[in-house]
């Protein structure tokens, strides 16, 4: 482990068990499926918005455009990388120690002489490989393996929905990182800063704190039509603030979404975020295990379209009223459509951002984690209406 | 071949109409409709993927957003994206075409009815990045289509985009003016006592406030490979190397910083730029650079990679390795990069450069 990961014993020691534990849970899902040996591919982006079954598994941030991390029902697993040069770093950070690097264009050669070696070709395979993968490399699997492997997305993702140990204290260092950097924020961002001079700045200090990446969508207007990325407008006395704020920590990204205003809120303003926050709050009492999802979105919008704002709570006014943003899991969706149920344990962000006529686009989003009383939030303050003075 | 931090970063966007004004876009358009009808293409449907970084469907857009693109041999193309629409409002800014519309993720049935909306009920149908495609909608796609002959069209595209317009360059000299304040800054703030991470979170932070659409660092964080910033560090090495690669307005420039006095790697560029022109071959030039490095560098010079085509994409084609017939085409930009690891340390060195006839024409900031 080099200094540039450096973390107490005990983290490592929690890491370590961590990831033998995922393995010991991935191989009792894979004797049920019927699979003896799973490949969990990673295609080389890394989003909020897509799970990463090979980082999952193996504890590897990929550089290259390919990364399979293989693990035999018997045997130890292994891991080939891209590109060659990333070996190093590979075995320094890898909970696989086993590990294989290779240039793109051999990647499949390289997996497929290595399930040889190790005498895994011929036994039944299952293939995890999120949302990210591309049909090119859908359709090599079975070249590669001379069958068409069993489908191990819904696999990977039942056993990655509840986070582990390692995973919630990623998870929940990635809360106070973008806790700490909207507080930073709220005492540097000044009318007639740029909006990407803030965003950019922000997306320095939230890496200064320690997150190895963000997604962030950052902007102001009078009156915002929705959130977006940053552009070259001056922020002026009265702009609305909007953030998505979204660090990753080893993987695990968390968001939160907050709303600040440059100067005194209105009354108007405040009346309609109170509306929203109302909505959040609702939707997190009622949250609890067993509940399905497009319940809690009932809920959600009720207050919203009590208050005459029906239409505005559907896209493209919208997007979704929440989802989980987990390494090896992209459940719950908190949708209208979403077959999900709520599940204690589970961690996703629940944020009924949306357009209101009067105000323009509003954000309030909090991270949350499902208990038996309802959703509690991850953060040590939800967020409220913000003034900027 | 050097890779990057395989992130999704959102810094500035906006649409820069000075740089690029419509006719340019009107321009390119016209150049792609003639290829069109001299191969008898009664459409052209160019897709691409948030997640992977595509340069095609930005060089008739305007912008990487992600969708499909549909261009008939006249008039202006037409632009779909995929989600639910929140965002189109923002990306209607970015994009110079009147007609863009959100379709949704079902898109495969949804251009077929735009297609046959346009009159074309049959024939043949370009398609440019049917790779990037989920398998999903890659297969409700072909189904969908299933009336017409699917033709690769990704080999002719590409061709028609490898040698850069003037523009184009102005936009590469642009990422590179921010690449090259990026690169002060981590050498300031490593020159004042800071670690190597650290000096990435600073060229990161002014190539954000220059303007960069996405920065992306490699340093020699904690050791002598090129790593990048995964988190906090103090430990500082004896000199920086950094290669940081900016994009400004969908294109991207990289620029090589080493706090060290020129090594290695700096002679093995020189020796590149000694042969590098259009009409020679790219393998040509990579034995050029093979040939000045001494025999312990050649491991990490070739793990590495000596470079290649950049643009809207970072690793665009040709490559710079000694297996590559692809000859250099007059207009197109080269990266020359090295980085080099012997017994007496690690250097990096790199060179942006534009094919001539008669040489290379070494790109300066804008």
């Amino acid at each position: 482990m080099t200094a540039a990961v450096a973390m107490p014993v005990s983290d490592a020691s929690v890491r370590a068990e961590s990831y033998a534990g995922r393995h010991r849970r991935l191989r009792d899902a894979m004797h049920a499926a019927g699979a003896e040996v799973l490949i969990a591919y990673g295609a080389g982006m890394h989003s909020f918005i897509g799970s990463n079954p090979a980082w999952y598994v193996s504890g590897f941030k990929q550089m290259g455009s390919h990364t399979a991390a293989v693990l035999p029902l018997d045997g130890g697993p292994f891991l080939v990388i891209t590109p060659k040069w990333d070996l190093g770093r590979a075995k320094d950070r890898s909970a696989i120690p086993d590990v294989l690097a290779c240039e793109a264009e051999d990647f499949s050669a390289t997996v497929r002489d290595a399930l040889l070696a190790r005498g895994l070709l011929g036994k039944r395979f299952a293939v995890a490989a999120g949302v990210q993968q591309t049909r090119a490399m859908s359709e090599a699997w079975p070249v590669l393996l001379d069958q068409t492997p069993l489908d191990a997305e819904r696999l990977v993702s039942d056993v990655a929905r509840i986070r582990d140990p390692w995973s919630m204290i990623c998870t929940r260092r990635a809360v106070e990182i973008a806790e700490e950097s909207y507080d930073w924020l709220l005492q540097t961002a000044r009318p007639g800063m740029w909006e990407h001079q803030v965003a950019g700045d922000l997306e320095a200090h939230i890496r200064d704190l320690g997150a190895e990446d963000n997604f962030q969508l950052m902007s102001a207007s009078q009156h915002n039509r929705s959130v977006h990325m940053p552009t070259h407008r001056l922020l002026a006395e009265g702009d609305i603030l909007l953030g998505e704020i979204t660090p990753a920590v080893d993987g695990e990204f968390i968001q939160i979404c907050r709303t600040a205003v440059f100067g005194e809120p209105t009354d108007e303003l405040r009346e309609k975020f109170a509306l929203l926050d109302e909505a959040l709050r609702a939707g997190m009492k009622a949250a609890k295990p067993g509940v399905p999802a497009a319940e809690v979105v009932e809920v959600i919008n009720r207050p919203i379209a009590e208050a005459g704002y029906t239409r505005y709570t559907k896209p493209p006014f919208m997007r979704t009223r929440g989802h989980s943003m987990a390494l090896g899991s992209m459940d719950p969706e908190i949708a209208v459509d979403s077959g999900h149920v709520m599940e204690k344990g589970v961690v996703f962000v629940m944020h009924p951002n949306q357009y209101i006529p009067e105000t323009g686009y509003l954000m309030c989003g909090e991270p949350v984690i499902i208990t038996d009383a309802g959703a509690e939030p991850l953060t040590r303050k939800m967020g409220e209406l913000y003034s900027i003075t | 071949m050097i890779s990057m931090t395989p992130v999704l970063t959102r810094g500035y966007t906006a649409w820069d109409r000075s740089l690029f004004p419509v006719d340019e876009f009107e321009a390119r358009v016209r150049t792609v409709q003639a290829r069109m009808r001299d191969e008898g293409i009664a459409a052209l449907l160019i897709f691409s993927n948030t997640y992977h970084t595509n340069g095609d469907l930005a060089f008739l857009a305007g912008w990487p957003v992600g969708g499909a693109l549909m261009a008939l041999p006249e008039g202006q193309p037409k632009m779909f994206t995929f989600g639910g629409g929140r965002e189109i409002f923002f990306q209607k800014n970015q994009v110079w075409l009147d007609d863009m519309s959100s379709i949704g993720p079902n898109y495969g049935p949804r251009l077929k009815a735009k297609l046959e909306e346009q009159g074309v009920v049959s024939g043949v149908v370009g398609v440019v990045g049917l790779d990037l495609l989920t398998p999903s909608g890659h297969a409700a796609l072909v189904q969908a289509l299933g009336g017409y002959e699917l033709r690769a069209f990704d080999e002719v595209f590409h061709g028609l985009r490898e040698a850069k317009r003037a523009r184009e360059v102005l936009a590469v000299r642009e990422a590179l003016r921010i690449a090259a304040v990026a690169s002060e800054a981590a050498r300031a703030a490593y020159e004042s006592g800071a670690s190597n991470a650290k000096a990435v979170v600073e060229a990161e932070r002014a190539a954000r406030h220059e303007g960069a659409l996405d920065y992306r660092g490699l340093a020699n964080i904690d050791g002598d490979d090129l790593r990048p910033y995964e988190g906090l560090s103090v430990e500082r090495q004896p000199t920086l190397t950094l290669w940081s690669a900016v994009n400004y307005h969908g294109y991207w420039a990289d620029m090589a910083l080493d706090t060290a006095p020129p090594g290695v790697a700096a002679q093995v560029v020189e020796a590149m730029l000694g042969v590098v022109r259009a009409g020679v071959a790219a393998g040509e030039v990579a034995q050029a650079a093979l040939n000045a490095a001494p025999k312990d560098a050649l491991e990490s010079a070739l793990s590495y990679g000596l470079g290649g085509g950049i643009g809207l994409e970072l690793d665009e084609t040709p490559r710079i390795a000694p297996d590559s017939q692809a000859v250099l085409k007059v207009g197109s930009l080269i990266s020359l990069r090295a980085f080099i690891k012997t017994s007496t340390g690690p250097s990096l060195a790199g060179a942006l450069v534009q094919m001539r006839e008669d040489g290379a024409v070494r790109l300066t900031p804008a």
